[in-house]
């Protein structure tokens, strides 16, 4: 499969970070979905988890940052353009990368989903119809579509289970087995 | 890392740590230490609550507590917190 042809998503910085901490058939998960789909993020999400992290001296951030180099994520910038709608963001609270994120989710018009954790982000992407998933969605998804293999998306689910509410993960790891 | 800062408390706060720092052994400015750790405690788990019911996002949480994005990941894992 060409990358032009990959379904595109569009990663926030939680989930970024989850899905290259955690390694599944030893390969960081973000591999696994890299195999399948292409990546954006915004530069704002960049700074915090290839700039920060390398800063910071975490060495996932040094995959990240050389799958950014590579091409495999590609980073993009954003723009406050249309004034009416930052006055709306600035109301929900949202902080200067949320509001990056959204961005790029309104600027880029054929990505499939926009991953994201984040409770609060998550609302106010579905309430501008932007297609938020969390990661685990993402995970069954894969599955569903056949892209990834089942053993694979359980081991995932199981996988990045620290970092989730435990509901999250026997919600996915149920339906993907089609018993919910 | 540690940093240094010098501070004066009301009558009240002074006896409080005068009690605590005796019951402890330790020190008044150990005391202060301990409830300035369990006072930034408190607050991080107040947070967390805070963006588990949608009321604030990471970035929020984080830009309160002084924290890069990075640092706060790291603080939730730590102490075991999820998204």
């Amino acid at each position: 499969m060409s990358s032009q042809t990959l379904p595109e998503l569009i990663f926030d910085a939680s989930s970024l970070i989850a899905a290259v901490r955690f390694e599944v058939e030893g390969h960081p998960i973000l591999d696994h979905i890299l195999a399948k789909c292409q990546i954006f993020i915004p530069e704002a999400v960049k700074i915090e988890a290839i700039d920060e992290g390398l800063r910071g001296g975490y060495p996932d951030a040094v995959l990240l940052d050389r799958r950014a180099k590579s091409g495999s994520l590609t980073v993009i910038g954003t723009t406050p353009t249309q004034p009416n709608l930052e006055s709306v963001i600035d109301d929900y609270g949202l902080e200067e990368g949320d509001k990056a994120f959204l961005r790029l989710c309104r600027e880029r018009e054929n990505y499939l989903w926009a991953v994201v954790d984040d409770r609060l982000l998550y609302i106010v992407l579905n309430r501008f119809d932007l297609r938020p998933r969390f990661l685990p969605d993402v995970i069954e998804w894969l599955v569903t579509e056949k892209m990834w293999s089942l053993e694979l998306g359980e081991a995932t689910l199981k996988a990045i289970r620290p970092r989730y509410r435990v509901g999250f993960i026997s919600h996915s790891l149920e339906r993907i087995n089609g018993r919910l | 890392m540690t940093a240094e800062i010098a501070i004066q408390v009301d009558e009240r706060i002074a006896r409080y740590l005068e009690v605590q720092a005796t019951e402890k052994q330790q020190s008044q400015s150990e005391a202060l230490v301990a409830l300035v750790d369990e006072w930034y405690e408190g607050t991080l788990y107040q947070l967390h609550q805070r963006y588990l019911t949608g009321d604030l996002t990471l970035r929020g949480m984080a830009r309160q507590l002084g924290l890069s994005y990075r640092e706060l990941y790291q603080a939730l894992e730590e102490r075991d917190l999820s998204f």
